[in-house]
């Protein structure tokens, strides 16, 4: 592996580079709005090296005109721009939802961190369990009468817990 | 046609829930079990009919059915013992809840034995075996508290898990060019065997060990004790005959008809597999005498005489695959006139414990002989039919004379003598010592004694006259 | 061209006209239509399938745009492709008909027709992996099967939910940055986008033994990629929140859906494409091994000490995905088939799964707890008993899929090598050991009394049909087995 080779392949070295930090950016960094920029890095990376590789230089950019009647092996290949430009669209797209989970999660838990965010979010389940009980139709028709349903329904598991402690391997919590 | 009887069980449990009233519910039941008997013992008796496939699921696995002479023996036991079962079922469960389900799937399980033990093919085999485990869950799990439950979900862990590893020899048997159907003396092809035999050899241990869980072959023996918190009925028939004889059932299938005597004739893995039911018998043996509780006693009881046929089969000889088969008969016989006694002293005097036996030949003169006649055939008193199946065993260990064959045989002695420890002492107890309260007469009805008086007239009659049951052994030995 | 070639690129358009069209339908109507456009799909795909089995199994090839092969963008289709589009179909419209009840319940009346337009969107995402022959064209819409994925689970717009689709969409990246660098690498070496003209580059390559390291980081980038996606064993991370953070129908989708369009996607990569000797050079298959032993081992675990029913369901589908790329590695033919069999079976069998589960939940009083559930299948008998049919055929009973698509894994795994074989065949008795312990155990719960009395006794016949018909699949997958198969396999020759 000589210098000269990696100096050839310079635009291809930086893009494996660059998708190399963006990868990690995106698995191991615990801030939401990085792992959005990693994101980011990753594509622009392969659409770099797509570009680069889709060039060749000398030849002109793929537009026919009437007047010109060149032939085809003057152009370069108009496929790879193609790809990268759907390929830009994609990840633009992913990046809005990306973003606005990112918005959603800020609102909810005052914080970027994903960690705790998914530490926050267990807790609040486990807190919402209860209250969230009877959902959908019942919740709806019987308006105010919910609250005294849900209280009925944990009174009821409370005198059945005893009964069921002797079920088999009672449920444990996976964390 | 040979499905009949299995279907009219089937259908019949599907039904049982219709009925509304106790006296219809029984007299159905008791019509269903008899006429599927009859219908049972009729065709069986007609004569071998060979392997017809019915559907086939892959190219290689295929369900299909038989009869020929060895499933005949075990079909002939269940068609003799369901209906007895039954009737002594509808005194004992009235004492407990649920009864609809209970005879629902109590005849339900009556087809599901049959079919496996029609079964032609270590598939349809398999098929049916996880079937009957699934079918009396629900009877194991009866009494619906956290010990049954606990129970059952051993119990399914123990025999699915089981039968997983008989899965593996399933396929392995299939792909190694194996028929679909069984062929005594094993189906495998000559050819498939040069070079493979050892693997060949490692997965008939794992499937013996396999089908072995569910007739409790030590080291996944320990889920029949636990199991016997369901009601007796379950314990005596599933547990004592119908479900651990399909294990050991499976188990002779599976070492004769599938492999094959002739691949692991003197190998390790007979030795290993006739040194498991050595140690299991030694460990059931011991288990059931340091045991207080009647039915757990009578359970590890059990453990041991079902790996008396597991040792027998695993003799490999034909003497041995008539000794499997005469113990199967006559273990069951034994076994659940046993059950069914502890069953009503439970029932009568609720009396569970060793120490709550003391004088109940007092009031329940009949039962109690019934159960002495029934310890004193198991221990092996001569003229009884206990004796003639140990008879059996122990010269076809002898013919055997391997160093393996030696061990086993003195297993089977040493555990005889442990028989008469732990089963004469309950017997002792009952006759010769005092009540700690004075109790009235108390032998149950005659849905109780009918079939108590037909199964220790059983238990006599094979000493005496035993040509219709040596009739049937020899026809099954003669195919090997 | 007969007419009935036209019916994969038209079933396409519909749902992607239907996405359009339920976005601006009110509920009603865009459940209305959601379900007519999925049951004509189902119909006509399955009449598709038919006619190419009867055919003579040779596969379609159908120009889309006007340039020919080597240049233009195709769909190519065979028998396998058209039944696969039935099964993805069938499965989305039980998931509509049963989650229905909780999606008018949940969320309010303006939202649910997005809930369909996304279903919809997902659909013509699917149907194109199944279909196009364009390895870019899977890239695009592998990319719009996710985002619509993240927006099921984040429907409920509940905390945990954003959160797990939060995590859903980093990992999911993860693996699409994966599959779409190796398809740029792949792009590089050989200049061509469409599978065949690929494969074709690709044997030549192997052949002239020219770029084999390439090659190799190739193969693992895209294999990578994919088993990211689809949660096999070390990437699974993700899983047990995102199939049970969202709604019921969202989780039945994600797991039984979604994960298999990748699983295709990357069947049809390793099939056409690699070919199966540069994939064994490569060792990937190994890798794969590796990956799906452990899956079924450790996902099994996962689900024994998940904390609740919905939990464990999802933390079981780790375990199956194992199943399922055990069969992919253990190559072509028979492997492959298995691995198609069980996509077939789990997919019918998790979503019956969910469905079932959460009707059985919302009877017990909404709670996830094993001690809530207790005796909920006694309230709601129809759930119970098809709840337990696909549990069975989880652990691979008689009488369920299950258990055949387990013959086929084991028959498939004695055509290797013996440590291989040996390997295989003791982790699958593993395994179902393991699947005992949580799912019977699970079924033991939901059975034994307890929880008696219930607020509601909602009646809901369209959730009892699609789980009916489901359990029924279920069922009829091991009667009709047979015939299933030899289509499979004829479909798998042509695919």
């Amino acid at each position: 592996m000589d210098l000269q080779a990696l100096l050839d392949n310079r635009a291809e070295a930086a893009a494996i580079i660059l998708f190399g930090i963006g990868l990690t950016t995106l698995l191991l960094h615990r801030n939401l709005l990085k792992k959005v920029i990693g994101f980011s890095f990753m594509d622009s990376a392969i659409f770099l090296f797509l570009a680069s590789e889709g060039y060749i230089s000398g030849r002109a950019a793929p537009i026919q005109s009437a007047a010109s009647d060149l032939p085809a092996s003057a152009f370069i290949n108009p496929l790879p721009a193609g790809l990268v430009l759907t390929g830009i669209v994609v990840s633009v797209s992913v990046t809005a939802l990306m973003l606005s989970l990112t918005v959603r999660l800020y609102e909810r838990f005052h914080t970027l961190d994903l960690d705790r965010i998914v530490r926050l979010a267990r807790e609040d389940a486990a807190v919402s369990v209860g209250a969230a009980a009877p959902v959908g139709k019942a919740e709806r028709k019987a308006g105010t009468n919910a609250d005294a349903g849900a209280a009925v329904s944990a009174g009821k598991a409370e005198q059945k817990s005893e009964k069921d402690a002797a079920l088999p391997d009672p449920e444990r919590r996976d964390r | 046609m040979l499905l009949i009887p299995a279907l009219v069980c089937l259908a019949g449990g599907l039904a049982v829930p219709l009925f509304r009233s106790r006296a219809g519910r029984s007299r159905f039941v008791l019509l269903v079990t008899l006429l599927a008997s009859a219908l049972l013992a009729a065709l069986v008796l007609r004569g071998d009919t060979p392997g017809r496939t019915l559907l086939r699921i892959t190219p290689l696995f295929a369900v299909g059915f038989r009869v020929d002479a060895v499933n005949r023996v075990f079909l002939l036991l269940i068609a003799f013992l369901w209906p007895l079962s039954s009737l002594y079922a509808f005194e004992y469960m009235a004492h407990e809840e649920r009864e609809p389900r209970f005879f629902a799937f109590y005849t339900l399980a009556y087809g599901f034995t049959q079919l496996l033990a029609l079964a032609d093919g270590l598939f349809t085999l398999y098929l049916f075996y996880e079937c009957l485990t699934l079918i009396t869950l629900p009877l194991v799990t009866h009494r619906e508290d956290g010990e049954s439950l606990r129970a059952g979900l051993n119990y399914l862990t123990y025999t699915v898990g089981g039968a997983a590893l008989g899965l593996i020899a399933l396929v392995v048997l299939a792909v190694s060019g194996a028929s679909g159907s069984f062929v005594p003396g094993g189906s495998l092809p000559a050819e498939a065997l040069p070079g493979r035999e050892d693997f060949l050899r490692g997965v008939f241990l794992l499937a013996f060990i396999g089908f072995g869980s569910k007739a409790a072959l030590f080291p996944l023996s320990f889920w029949l004790p636990r199991a016997s918190v369901a009601p007796t009925p379950v314990t005596a028939l599933l547990h004592a005959v119908a479900v651990v004889n399909a294990g050991a059932f499976a188990c002779l299938r599976l070492t004769f008809d599938c492999f094959g005597a002739s691949l692991l004739a003197g190998s390790w893995a007979q030795a290993a597999a006739v040194l498991l039911a050595a140690g299991t018998i030694l460990l059931g043996a011991v288990m059931a005498v340091r045991e207080r509780h009647l039915k757990r006693r009578l359970a590890w009881s059990t453990v041991y005489n079902l790996s008396y046929m597991l040792f027998s089969v695993a003799l490999l000889t034909p003497a041995g695959l008539r000794a499997a088969l005469c113990q199967l008969v006559l273990h069951g016989l034994m076994k659940i006139s046993l059950f069914f006694c502890a069953g009503a002293f439970q029932v009568r005097l609720g009396a569970e414990y060793l120490p709550d036996l003391r004088g109940l030949g007092r009031s329940m003169p009949r039962t109690v002989a019934c159960f002495v006649l029934a310890a004193l055939s198991l221990t092996g008193i001569p003229p009884l039919a206990g004796f003639l199946s140990k008879w059996n065993i122990l010269s076809a260990a002898l013919q055997v004379g391997t160093w393996a064959a030696w061990t086993g045989a003195g297993a089977v002695i040493l555990s005889s003598v442990l028989a008469c420890v732990y089963l004469l002492e309950p017997a002792v107890q009952m006759i010769f010592q005092h009540p700690s309260s004075p109790a009235p007469r108390s032998d149950p009805s005659w849905r109780m004694m009918v079939p108590l008086a037909l199964l220790a007239l059983s238990v006599i009659l094979p000493g005496f006259w035993p040509e219709p049951l040596r009739s049937l052994l020899d026809a099954a030995a003669a195919l090997y | 061209m007969p007419w009935w070639q036209n019916i994969p690129f038209f079933s396409v358009l519909l749902f992607l006209l239907s996405a359009a069209v339920c976005s601006v339908l009110p509920p009603a109507g865009a459940r209305r239509w959601s379900r007519a456009v999925l049951a004509l799909c189902l119909l006509f795909s399955g009449l598709l399938a038919v006619l190419l089995l009867h055919s003579g199994g040779a596969p379609v090839h159908y120009r889309m745009g006007h340039f020919p092969a080597p240049w233009g963008n195709e769909l190519r289709f065979g028998a396998l492709e058209a039944l696969l589009a039935a099964l993805f179909s069938f499965v989305m419209l039980c998931a509509l008909l049963a989650g229905g009840g909780e999606l008018r319940g949940r969320a309010g009346l303006s939202r649910e027709s997005l809930y369909h337009t996304l279903c919809m969107l997902l659909m013509a995402a699917l149907l194109s992996q199944v279909y196009s022959n364009d390895l870019f064209t899977c890239y695009v819409f592998l990319e719009i099967m996710t985002l619509s994925a993240c927006a099921l689970i984040v429907y409920r717009n509940s905390g945990r939910s954003l959160a797990a689709g939060m995590r859903y969409m980093v990992l999911n990246m993860v693996g699409s940055g994966l599959f779409l660098l190796g398809v740029v690498l792949l792009y590089d070496l050989t200049g061509h986008l469409l599978m065949e003209p690929l494969g074709a580059s690709v044997a030549s390559l192997a052949v002239s033994g020219a770029y084999r390291r390439s090659l190799t980081v190739i193969i693992a980038l895209i294999t990578v990629g994919l088993c990211v996606k689809s949660a096999l064993f070390p990437f699974h991370t993700w899983v047990p929140d995102a199939y049970s953070a969202g709604a019921a129908p969202s989780n039945a989708i994600l797991s039984s859906l979604v994960s298999k369009g990748y699983i295709v996607l990357l069947l049809k990569i390793l099939l056409r494409v690699f070919g199966w000797n540069p994939v064994v050079l490569s060792r990937v298959d190994l890798l794969l091994l590796l990956f799906a032993w452990s899956g079924m081992v450790f996902g099994s675990l996962g689900a024994i000490s998940a904390s609740g029913l919905t939990r464990m369901t999802a933390w079981s589908s780790v375990a199956q995905i194992g199943y399922i790329f055990l069969g992919l590695a253990l190559g072509p033919a028979e492997g492959f088939r298995a691995a198609l069999f069980h996509l077939a079976v789990h997919a019918c069998s998790k979503s019956l799964l969910f469905l079932s589960g959460a009707k059985l939940r919302e009877a017990a009083g909404g709670g996830d707890g094993f001690r809530a559930l207790a005796g909920a299948a006694r309230l709601r008998p129809v759930f119970g008993v098809c709840w337990t049919a696909a549990a069975f055929s989880m652990v691979g009973l008689p009488f369920t899929g299950g258990l055949v698509s387990k013959l086929l894994l084991g028959s498939a795994a004695l055509g290797r090598s013996l440590p291989v074989a040996a390997v295989s065949l003791g982790v699958l008795a593993l395994s179902t050991l393991l699947n005992v312990r949580y799912f019977l155990r699970a079924a033991l719960i939901l059975w034994s009394p307890g929880n008696v009395a219930s607020a509601r006794s909602g009646r809901d016949p369209a959730a009892a049909l699609a789980c009916g018909a489901l359990a029924l699949a279920v069922v009829l997958s091991f009667v009709f087995a047979s015939p299933l198969l030899e289509a499979v396999s004829a479909g798998l020759a042509a695919f």
